[in-house]
């Protein structure tokens, strides 16, 4: 079901920590918020499930409204039907696996049999209709998320949510679990809300991805909108970007970097904001070649900016790419990720550095309040 | 201490089944890790209990200077008197009555405070702990005078207000309610530092999942708080089977017989029948013994862990309409367990004369006197045993703290052979009857060639040896409770044990043993029975003080006014380590 | 530091109560009241009091030294009595542990056995316990100036001179005077049998202690064992001791109650709204048996104690407390308004040594069988 949030605010204790959020998350979708810890997310969730009282705006599920400020409505989570999946999974030791997952069933009235039928197939669902009798306390981290899930699931919730449901887990089953979730998720047509603090799982979650930062979402878009293009240098920065760098003065599609001598060209110069304070460039987008042998020492050849010499200080081999870390001549200290087929460059050596204009990206620090939503900043 | 050093976390993983273990290599035993608390454990508890083991099948009691050893099955002949099997009916029937009626208190205020929105929380807090510090002596004492059929304050009132009924506390019904009241604080202070530990996603995820508040507490709460709450049912039915002091104030007037009255009469009668009165503790031992075993059994099969490293707080439940009726039912207890009986004591303390028709008695001028109490205060008697009471309490309770923490560390945490045995010795305190076991404390302390006997420091020993099993629950829950690899991952990251359960553990369960020491405290300055036979005239503490007064001397306004200026003193006592304990809590 | 901050929360609330008033309370200033202090108390050579040597000087320097300690079975408020009067009459210092007997002797042969006995007397009310004493060599012999002449009566001296008869309790019956005027009051013993006084009455069981068997064997000699089944039909309150049966017949639980004299008279001058009676039928007798421990016997104090118990004076303020003296060669004192029967009256009837060795067992049985009662 449709999930609409408008001006949610959450203060406690002088503590204001949802500032007038809005979102809206369409039937069916996967909404993911992304952020550091304490930035609200997870606040924002509990808002949505009924678990936290919000002190002001509007939650609807479906046709219902669950929060409303102003009339004094608040459904108590009980009644909302939504499914939560929590960070410590939640799954009650005392009881079996069975047991644990038939709950929401049983709270719904629904028969004896027909709840452990349902149960079960949603056990299979998740792969573990081998372990129904087992006690729930005696399940491994990744066998009580699939028990968790599947409670959630069970129910049929007009919303399932997620916090944080694999940062617990090994890398491995975390990323084996990511690429179930979403299956599953997708199969199921779930509306869904994810919390999380790991891009890299909300850039597979998602369908959208919310960007939380301070109690407000700054950025909201498809995952390529925001890995591509995210709105400012701390969520470029967030997003895995490495090279952040600080700008001094833009004109004309060249950027110069602060404290360095050096320039680079951008071709979103048209796009930049009034406040460009920093270009972000992603490691990927580099290019390092070794320095002509002739001996020139790579001076930048004319008209192109973005061409830069420089030395590898650090190169890390990853099998199918290598990172270089190369400190630039009077210039600052670049990240690049390159195909190994490029040839590897051993610590110390001289190379050429190309950050294509495309990749350049101008960004204020922070995106500025309010934000409008559902438009991109480039 | 050394125990702790020497032991690892768990063993090294599993080898393969075909891999032969090595012997070559010899380990320091492991297994014997905890010998020394086993040996200091069975010395303070086993050897008195020993003693009383002994007295049931000798001839003659094992006296210093009487010491020989002629066993005979004759006193096993106490069985077949009348009023042993119904004696024996009462016991079991107040016992589990009484038991029930103080978890429904003490669980109720627990859950309150510690869960939901009541007002005034801070406040409902103390009231569940305050009867704590009135010892059930006095409670009952009070409540004699408040509700004895023909001169109770109570029914007096009700007839000068033109009230025909009478309440007769003289009955099993008064016998049960005054002890489930005044042993409920065991349960509450149990139940709430189960409850305030526990995931509130937990419950959180039932409210998700479709249960209501109701549900939620059925499903979740309570299970969950099922150690707690059987542990605190184990020490409540035993306390209450072989409560003496109450039984003796109030049953026995009524006629009613319970176990311990008959031990205490069998002990008193002339000449002393002590032989057949360790018998009937003997017995005492094997039904403890046996609900001991029985909840352990139970408690094993499940793994209860709950406190995560999250250090999230329990999730507060609203109480909706339910708020007032609650918060009245916490006050009507405050009523009933502290603010009547002080007024009865106090009302007695100042009385010139013991007899009244009607409160308008009190009116006539000459009939009070609050002189009483400054006579009380001024008197070498009571300045004595204040200051030894105090000496003793703190003592007695930071000692059994220390040894409490090390015992269930042994027991709940470690794998170490013996710690099953230890866990057992460690509760037979708790089944026999603490006038049988202050007996074999005195005989015990009366051959040791140190020289305790006669000093504040054998009372001390006692208290330590006979509130063990106290002192073991409380830190039990709480340990079993707390993973255990919070501790593991200290260690794993290079702090020895005894430093990662001083750094990791300890803050962990800071809420538990304060509340440990706190109960301890509470019991060491009660403690009546246990101090009878093994005080002399210089070791006098307040609580024998009080009692000797009335049951030796007649002297109930005298022992009425000590008791209130006694619950004064507790009152200070009690309200120190909460302070500090509540802010380690917090 | 919890420990620490209690314990000087204490340390200063002690302080303050005890700047309210120091020192020690005279618990038994009670004493001038039972009876007027004797006017010739000499001490210019030793310590003689109306004109009776109860020590010589060596005795006597050596006697102010040390304080006695004294273990003892028979009521608390008659022993505070007569510490003080003690303490009063001769200067010396004396502590007191009172226990019920039984325990008291539980706990003498505990001490003794180990060789940690820290009495230099113990009274017990039961003669069997004081033989049992005896035989284990709690009970050393020692002779006081009266020793002769109390030789030669019957039951005042035992063992070779090891235990005595300080003097003796009497039991009988006593009311509640604010709930009964004197004319509905129990006059005699078979007044107790009267309808009227269903549900009661209280008694303490005869099992207790010696006081009480030897008044349930009275009762059985004087009206036969039909008395006690009739009275056990009263359905009375039982009580297990004497002090706490008191402290309900003043404040009115029971109307009546069969009650040992001394205590109850100590409650009475207390100001409890009792009366007592000494019926014509007479009352029942037991012993107040005392001896000098091998501590006792190198304690000069303790000598004097035993000296004064035994001297005029002190079997004078025995009387004046409600008992019956052990010499009958004082003048008689009376209690109060009361007069009780002297030891040789036939009104007074004395429960021996060897009534208590043949019947304590089968008299404890019939008055259990009589009241029905359990243990």
């Amino acid at each position: 079901m449709q999930v609409t949030i408008s001006g949610l605010h959450l203060h406690y204790g002088g503590f204001a920590a949802i500032k007038g959020l809005d979102l809206t998350i369409a039937d069916g979708e996967s909404i993911v918020l992304l952020g550091q810890s304490g930035c609200g997310k997870t606040s924002t969730m509990r808002c949505v499930a009924g678990l936290e009282e919000p002190t002001g705006g509007h939650i609807t599920i479906g046709n219902d409204v669950v929060f409303d400020h102003h009339t004094g409505r608040a459904v108590p989570s009980f009644r909302r039907n939504v499914g939560m999946v929590f960070q410590s999974y939640a799954v009650w030791p005392h009881k079996t696996v069975l047991e644990n997952v038939i709950f929401p069933l049983r709270m719904k009235k629904v028969r004896k049999a027909a709840a452990r039928d349902k149960a079960m197939e949603v056990l299979a669902l998740v792969g573990l209709e081998h372990l129904a009798e087992r006690g729930a306390s005696q399940l491994s981290g990744g066998q009580m998320q699939r028990v968790a899930l599947a409670r959630s699931m069970a129910m049929e919730p007009s919303v399932l949510l997620l916090d944080e449901p694999l940062s617990n887990l090994d890398a491995r089953l975390r990323e084996d679990l990511r690429v179930e979730l979403r299956r599953i998720q997708l199969q199921r047509g779930l509306t869904t809300m994810y919390v999380t603090h790991d891009q890299q799982e909300a850039l597979a979650l998602a369908d959208r991805i919310a960007i939380m930062q301070d109690g407000r979402i700054t950025q909201l878009g498809t995952p390529e909108e925001v890995y591509a293009r995210p709105a400012s240098a701390s969520i470029a920065k967030f997003m895995g970007v490495t090279n952040i760098l600080p700008v001094a003065a833009l004109h004309d599609g060249v950027v110069e970097l602060d404290g360095h001598d050096v320039t680079l060209a951008t071709e979103h110069a048209s796009a930049a904001p009034s406040t460009a304070d920093a270009v972000a460039v992603r490691p990927d987008d580099i290019r390092v070649r070794a320095a002509d042998e002739s001996g020139t020492e790579g001076k930048p050849s004319s008209g192109d900016a973005g061409d830069l010499a420089g030395t590898v200080t650090v190169a890390v081999y990853q099998g199918s790419s290598v990172r270089y870390q190369v400190a630039i001549d009077d210039g600052p200290m670049l990240e690049a990720i390159c195909p190994v087929d490029g040839g590897l460059l051993p610590s110390g050596a001289r190379a050429r550095v190309h950050v294509p204009g495309r990749a350049v990206l101008v960004l204020p620090d922070e995106v500025p309040e309010p934000l409008v939503p559902e438009t991109v900043a480039a | 201490m050394t125990t702790l050093e020497k032991r690892p976390t768990e063993g090294p993983p599993a080898r393969p089944p075909d891999q032969p273990p090595r012997r070559r290599r010899w380990r320091r035993p492991r297994k014997l890790a905890s010998l020394p608390l086993l040996v200091l454990v069975s010395f303070l508890i086993l050897v008195p209990a020993a003693f009383v083991l002994l007295t049931a099948f000798n001839n003659g009691i094992p006296r210093p200077g009487n010491f020989a050893v002629d066993l005979t099955l004759e006193h096993l002949a106490v069985f077949t008197e009348p009023g042993v099997l119904e004696a024996t009916l009462n016991s079991l029937l107040i016992g589990i009555s009484a038991t029930l009626l103080a978890l429904l208190i003490g669980g109720t205020l627990a859950f309150v405070t510690a869960r939901t929105n009541i007002p005034a929380k801070g406040f409902v807090f103390l009231i569940g702990l305050m009867p704590l510090f009135l010892p059930s002596y006095v409670g009952a004492l009070a409540w004699s005078m408040l509700a004895s059929p023909g001169a109770g304050l109570i029914n007096i009132g009700l007839r000068d207000l033109g009230i025909g009924a009478t309440l007769d506390i003289y009955s099993m019904a008064g016998v049960v309610g005054v002890l489930g009241m005044f042993y409920a604080p065991y349960a509450f202070l149990l139940l709430h530092s189960s409850m305030s530990m526990m995931n509130p996603d937990l419950e959180d995820a039932a409210g998700v999942h479709g249960g209501s508040t109701w549900r939620m507490l059925r499903n979740v709460t309570l299970p969950l708080a099922l150690p707690a709450v059987l542990g605190s049912a184990l020490l409540v039915f035993t306390h209450v089977f072989e409560n003496f002091p109450v039984a003796q104030v109030l049953a026995t007037p009524g006629q009613i017989d319970t176990l311990p009255t008959f031990i205490y009469r069998l002990m008193n009668a002339s000449p002393s029948r002590g032989n057949e009165s360790a018998v009937l503790a003997v017995v005492l031992v094997i039904v403890v013994l046996l609900v001991t075993v029985g909840q352990r059994r139970i408690l094993a099969r499940r793994s209860f862990t709950t406190v995560s490293g999250k250090g999230l707080k329990a999730r507060r439940i609203s109480l909706g309409r339910w708020r007032l009726p609650l918060f009245g039912f916490a006050l009507v207890y405050l009523l009933l367990s502290i603010i009547l009986p002080l007024i009865a004591l106090v009302l007695t303390a100042v009385r010139t004369s013991p007899y009244m028709t009607s409160f308008a008695d009190l009116a006539e001028p000459g009939a009070l006197d609050f002189g009483a109490f400054g006579q009380v205060l001024s008197s070498g008697l009571f300045l004595d045993a204040t200051k030894n009471s105090v000496l003793v309490a703190v003592s007695a309770a930071a000692l059994g703290t220390v040894l409490a923490f090390l015992v269930g560390y042994t027991v709940y945490r470690t794998r170490t052979a013996g710690r099953g045995l230890l866990e057992g010795i460690s509760m037979v305190p708790l089944a026999i009857p603490a006038i049988v076991l202050g007996m074999g404390l005195l005989w015990t302390w009366l051959i040791m060639p140190v020289p305790l006997y006669g000093t504040l420091g054998v009372l001390v020993i006692a208290f330590v040896a006979v509130q063990m099993p106290q002192g073991l629950r409380g830190i039990a829950a709480s340990i079993q409770a707390t993973e255990r690899d919070l501790e593991d991952n200290a260690v794993l990251h290079g702090a020895r044990r005894s430093r990662a359960i001083f750094a990791i553990t300890l803050p962990l369960m800071r809420v538990s043993i304060a509340s440990t020491f706190l109960i301890l405290l509470m019991l060491s300055m009660r403690e009546l029975t246990v101090p009878l036979f093994l005080y002399t005239s210089d070791t006098q503490i307040l609580s024998i003080a009080i009692f000797d007064q009335f049951e030796n001397g007649g002297a109930l306004q005298e022992a009425a006014a000590m008791s209130v200026i006694y619950c004064l003193i507790m009152l200070v006592l009690s309200y120190l380590p909460r302070r500090f304990g509540g802010q380690l809590g917090n | 530091m919890r420990t620490k901050a209690a314990a000087l929360t204490m340390s200063v609330l002690l302080a303050a109560t005890a700047a309210c008033g120091g020192g020690h309370a005279d618990d038994g200033a009670g004493h001038e009241q039972v009876l007027a202090m004797p006017d010739d108390i000499d001490t210019s050579d030793g310590l003689t009091i109306e004109g009776e040597r109860i020590a010589d000087d060596d005795l006597y320097e050596a006697a102010k030294k040390d304080p006695v300690v004294l273990y003892s079975g028979s009521g608390q408020k008659s022993e505070d009595l007569t510490t003080a009067r003690f303490t009063a009459e001769t200067g010396i210092d004396i502590q007191l542990m009172r226990m019920p007997t039984s325990k008291l002797s539980e706990r003498v042969l505990s001490e003794h056995g180990a060789n940690q006995l820290q009495a230099d007397v113990v009274r017990v009310t039961d003669p069997i316990v004081a033989q049992r004493l005896s035989d284990a060599g709690v009970y050393v012999p020692y002779r006081s100036p009266t020793y002769d002449e109390l030789a030669g009566k019957d039951n005042a001296v035992f063992d070779g001179g090891r235990y005595l008869t300080s003097y003796y309790s009497v039991y009988t019956f006593a009311y509640n005077s604010a709930m009964l005027a004197p004319e509905e009051a129990p006059k005699t013993w078979r007044d107790l049998l009267d309808p009227t006084w269903e549900k009661e009455l209280g008694v303490v069981h005869a099992g207790a202690g010696g006081t009480v068997t030897a008044l349930a064997a009275f009762h059985i000699d004087r009206f036969g064992v039909n008395y006690l089944r009739r009275l056990g039909e009263q359905s009375p309150r039982i009580f297990d001791t004497t002090s706490v049966q008191i402290e309900a017949l003043a404040r009115g639980e029971i109307s009546a109650a069969t009650l040992g004299f001394n205590s109850t008279y100590g409650a009475k001058i207390e100001g409890a709204p009792i009366e007592l009676v000494v019926p014509d039928e007479g009352v029942s007798g037991s012993f107040n048996l005392m001896g000098l421990t091998p501590g006792g016997a190198h304690s000069a104090a303790a000598k004097v104690f035993v000296n004064w118990t035994m001297s005029k004076s002190g079997q004078k303020f025995a009387a004046a407390q409600g008992f019956v003296p052990a010499r009958t060669d004082t003048p008689k004192t009376p209690t109060g308004k009361y007069q009780l029967p002297s030891a040789d009256s036939d009104k007074f009837h004395l429960f021996t040594p060897e009534d208590a060795e043949k019947r304590s067992g089968s008299t404890v049985r019939a008055w259990n069988d009589a009241f029905e009662f359990t243990g």
